[in-house]
């Protein structure tokens, strides 16, 4: 089919049940991932899957996929019991959590993996490119098809993926939190797509913490909690507070407005003075104040990535100065901003910022060791100690301090790697992304944990496309556009739509 | 929401999840079948157990342990040290040219090992500062490094060494000779090394991803640096004990010795993707392929075949790796 010109079939939409789950269970050890799951999905209907981190989502979709095989229970596909074997390779595409493309391959490879189209009986590559193209286009995004995928985004990379699925051309299209590396523009990209599918007739299972999203295109929304059904609702007359609620079992408490009086006065912790970067970013100034929250927003290619990574010298400005606490920063490098008290949460814990083959307790522990160690040796006791505190803290769903990331759920993954980046006590804090993958109420965690970082005199840089959770979090938003500085709100002006009319250079 | 998913995890928190990495592996499964080639050897061929034939299976074990120290440290972040066999010739062969020019053996010995450190911190200093990938960077090294070695060689024709110098390796310590008990030592050491000091685990961090380990202020270039010079120095040490020991240069010397490492290190639990390795086992893996090795030999099989058996050693290692790798991700 062709997705950029989409047909409407006439009674494209045959009514029925393609999907149906009856008391699946799963366990991984002692873990009890789902518990006598069943539900019921209809053909061309989006429907949603809602849940906290862990609750099993991303398993439940695994076994629908027939990736992993049920410990108990069946999988009806069109009203007939199936085998994982036979699903796995039957009219089902998947997007995965977490990435799986093939880096050392060309754009247009990794969309048409097994199915390149052919000519004579050879691979039509004028035609794959040509094709390739034309479906990043539809997300604005104009790169060489013959490029290695490996070198692009990790956010283009989820889209190559999204793409692949789409091109498979399956009845029943699998997302998982597809949209969570993508940025606002590109995600609603998605979402009309998803629209276009389900009118062509196709199914759409599809997983978010966003719940706005959710609400936007689902027609019914499957919410778990802790590995077991709750309830399926249809999207009528619902509100995110009554899907919260059905997640969480309980109402979470109002947020409180940020009390920006007191922070006039207050020292200045971090300066950044006229910072450039060859063809990245020019002249940004931004000042924190101790006990500050500054949110940092620029649409992509705002330079806004690209200025994050040189504050903590990942790629090193080529001009400019930096100043903590007042004084100079001559090492821009991160081992040195890092014992200078600065530390920073990568945006993407795929690609950086954990460990994934190393316990937890390795994980937390990995950016003091230092000061976990005396004359170079480890306090093991510590580092198991320190695990089971943020473990506690964040309440991260795994047994224990010698869990692996790799066997988490991405929120959870999500909440070891921000235990990490607080791990050194540091004075000021560079968060990218700090919320992605993470459920509404890990979230407010994850704020609340930021808050009160801020309430104790540290200064903390949030970065983030979330622009909803800026503007819930910081005292005051630095805006940047076409790698400056665009301008600034705060108070009562802080609101979506003058962020982004400076953001999109509409004022 | 806290309180209730403490509940849930606190009945399960002593629950290890299999397949864990920790810091050092697990030797006792090679020390096993390191055992049992052996008893096989002392079963079935009445030459094996003699005290003379295990000391000199022991002495030369101990003296490739030398080499491989550093070596096993560099594998764990993800990098290999091609040259550690001309480096190994280079510095034995400067040592007993700089002997035969009348220079007493210290001074000899610690220049030698100079211009061995220099070798390594070059080969790191690239391998940082370039992001040179170090398996070809090192190839390089170990062609350029053979060539001097040849030099010093056929400087020296075919001389024998000073003699209180052939006596240097045959040095005793407790009646036993000293590189075995440096072995042992080393061995202790590393033990503590990986189970306890935040170095190590540094380097496991750097193995395991390097970017994280950047943003974690761990000094990657440092340490990859510093690790390159201590394979190249322990490589030398080793180097002038063989010198002493083959009493000549010898062009021949060290020649393929990269590989024999390459093979014990992942016998001992390193890893050509990095994030593992242990000294202890590299020791054991030295010993399983110095057993076969010396097995053939009483068994009468060509000492051709040493190379095949290496090679095919090499080859089942490298495999078994790759196979292991992709299952964990
Ligand atoms: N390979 C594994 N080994 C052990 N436990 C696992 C494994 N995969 C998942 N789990 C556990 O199963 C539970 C459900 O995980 P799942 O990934 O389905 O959650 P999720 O709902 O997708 O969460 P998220 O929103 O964070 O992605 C979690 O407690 C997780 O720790
Ligand atoms: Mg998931």
């Amino acid at each position: 089919m062709t997705i950029a010109e989409p047909v409407r079939v006439e009674g494209a939409r045959p009514a029925g049940t393609i999907l149906e789950l009856r008391g699946v269970s799963k366990s991984y050890g002692a873990v009890r991932a789902l518990r006598d799951v069943s539900f019921r999905v209809a053909r061309g209907e989006v429907h949603a899957i809602l849940g906290e981190n862990g609750a099993g989502k991303s398993t439940t979709l695994k076994i629908i996929n027939g990736e992993i095989e049920p410990d108990e229970g069946e999988i009806l596909l069109a009203g007939a019991a199936t085998r994982a074997r036979d699903r796995k390779s039957g009219d089902i595409a998947m997007v995965h959590q977490e990435l799986a493309v093939f880096p050392n391959m060309s754009v247009a490879e990794n969309i048409f993996v097994g199915r390149m189209p052919r000519r004579g009986g050879r691979i039509d590559f004028p035609r794959l490119h040509a094709r390739a193209a034309e479906l990043l286009r539809l997300f604005g995004l104009q790169i060489d098809t013959r490029e290695i995928l490996g070198s692009l985004t990790p956010g283009q990379q989820q889209i190559v993926e999204i793409l692949r699925a789409v091109e498979s051309d399956a009845s029943l299209l699998i997302l998982d939190e597809p949209t969570s590396g993508l940025n606002n523009h590109e995600a609603e990209t998605l979402l009309s797509l998803i629209q276009r599918l389900r009118d062509g007739g196709h199914t759409i299972l599809y997983v978010s913490h966003r719940l706005q999203e959710v609400l936007e295109i689902a027609d019914h929304v499957t919410v778990l909690r802790d590995g077991q059904f709750v309830e399926t609702l249809r999207n009528e007359g619902i509100g995110e507070d009554d899907l919260i609620r059905r997640m969480v079992g309980r109402d979470l408490g109002p947020v409180s407005a940020p009390d920006t009086a007191a922070l006039a006065d207050a020292p200045v912790a971090f300066a950044v003075r006229g910072l450039s970067m060859a063809g990245q970013f020019q002249d940004m100034q931004i000042e924190v104040r101790k006990g500050e929250i500054v949110g940092v927003f620029g649409l992509e290619g705002s330079g806004a990535e690209q200025f994050s990574q040189s504050l903590f010298g990942i790629v090193p400005p080529t001009s400019g100065r930096m100043e903590l606490d007042g004084r100079p920063v001559r090492d821009i490098s991160p081992s040195a901003l890092m014992r200078a008290g600065m530390a920073y949460l990568n945006g993407n814990r795929k690609e950086a910022g954990l460990y994934m083959e190393r316990s937890i307790a390795d994980n937390v522990s990995a950016p003091i060791l230092d000061r976990l160690s005396r004359w170079g040796m480890v306090d093991r006791r510590q580092v198991l100690d320190r695990a089971r505190e943020d473990i506690r803290r964040f309440a991260v769903r795994v047994p224990g301090p010698e869990g692996l990331p790799k066997q988490l759920s991405g929120g959870n993954q999500q909440k070891v790697m921000v235990s990490a980046c607080l791990a050194n006590d540091p004075r000021v804090i560079i968060l990218n992304e700090p919320t992605r993958g993470v459920d509404v109420g890990a979230k407010a965690e994850v704020h609340d944990a930021a808050r009160a970082e801020a309430a104790q005199g540290k200064a903390v840089l949030v970065f983030s496309s979330d622009l909803p959770e800026l503007l819930r979090l910081a005292h005051r938003i630095v805006v940047m556009r076409s790698r400056r500085l665009a301008g600034e709100v705060a108070g009562q002006a802080m609101t979506e739509e003058a962020v982004m009319a400076l953001a999109a250079g509409t004022r | 929401m806290m309180s209730q998913q403490l509940e849930q995890i606190t009945p399960v928190r002593r629950f290890r999840f299999g397949g864990a990495r920790g810091f050092g592996s697990n030797v006792l499964p090679l020390a096993l079948v390191t055992a049992a080639v052996a008893v096989f050897l002392a079963a079935t061929q009445p030459n094996f157990a003699t005290a003379s034939n295990l000391n000199s299976v022991l002495f030369g074990v101990s003296i490739e342990f030398l080499a491989i120290i550093g070596f096993t440290y560099v594998m764990v972040m993800r990098e290999i040290d091609l040259s550690v066999g001309s480096v190994f010739a280079l510095t034995g062969m400067l040592t007993g040219t700089l002997l035969v020019a009348d220079w007493p053996f210290w001074p000899a010995a610690l220049v030698a090992l100079g211009v061995a450190a220099l070798i390594g911190f070059i080969n790191g200093f690239l391998v940082v500062r370039f992001n040179i990938n170090s398996l070809m960077l090192t190839i390089g090294t170990m062609l350029l490094v053979r060539g001097l070695a040849n030099v010093l060689a056929n400087s020296l024709g075919g001389q024998t060494y000073p003699r209180a110098f052939r006596q240097f390796a045959r040095t005793d310590l407790f009646d036993i000779r000293i590189t075995i008990v440096v072995m042992v030592v080393a061995v202790l050491a590393a033990w503590v090394f990986q189970r306890q000091s935040a170095l190590f685990r540094k380097m496991c961090f750097i193995g395991e991803n390097v970017r994280s380990a950047v943003l974690h202020g761990i000094r990657v270039g440092r340490i990859k640096i510093l690790a390159f010079v201590l394979s190249s120095v322990t490589a030398g040490i080793a180097g002038i004990f063989t010198a002493s020991r083959i009493t000549h240069a010898d062009t021949q010397m060290g020649m393929g010795l990269e590989f024999v490492m390459v093979t014990a290190a992942i016998i001992g639990g390193a890893s050509l993707y990095g994030g593992r390795g242990d000294l202890r086992g590299s020791a054991l893996g030295l010993l399983l392929l110095a057993l076969v090795l010396n097995g053939m030999i009483m068994f009468d099989i060509e000492p051709v075949f040493q190379q095949f058996v290496i090679g095919a050693l090499l080859i089942a290692t490298v495999a078994f790796d790759t196979v292991l790798n992709r299952r964990a991700k």
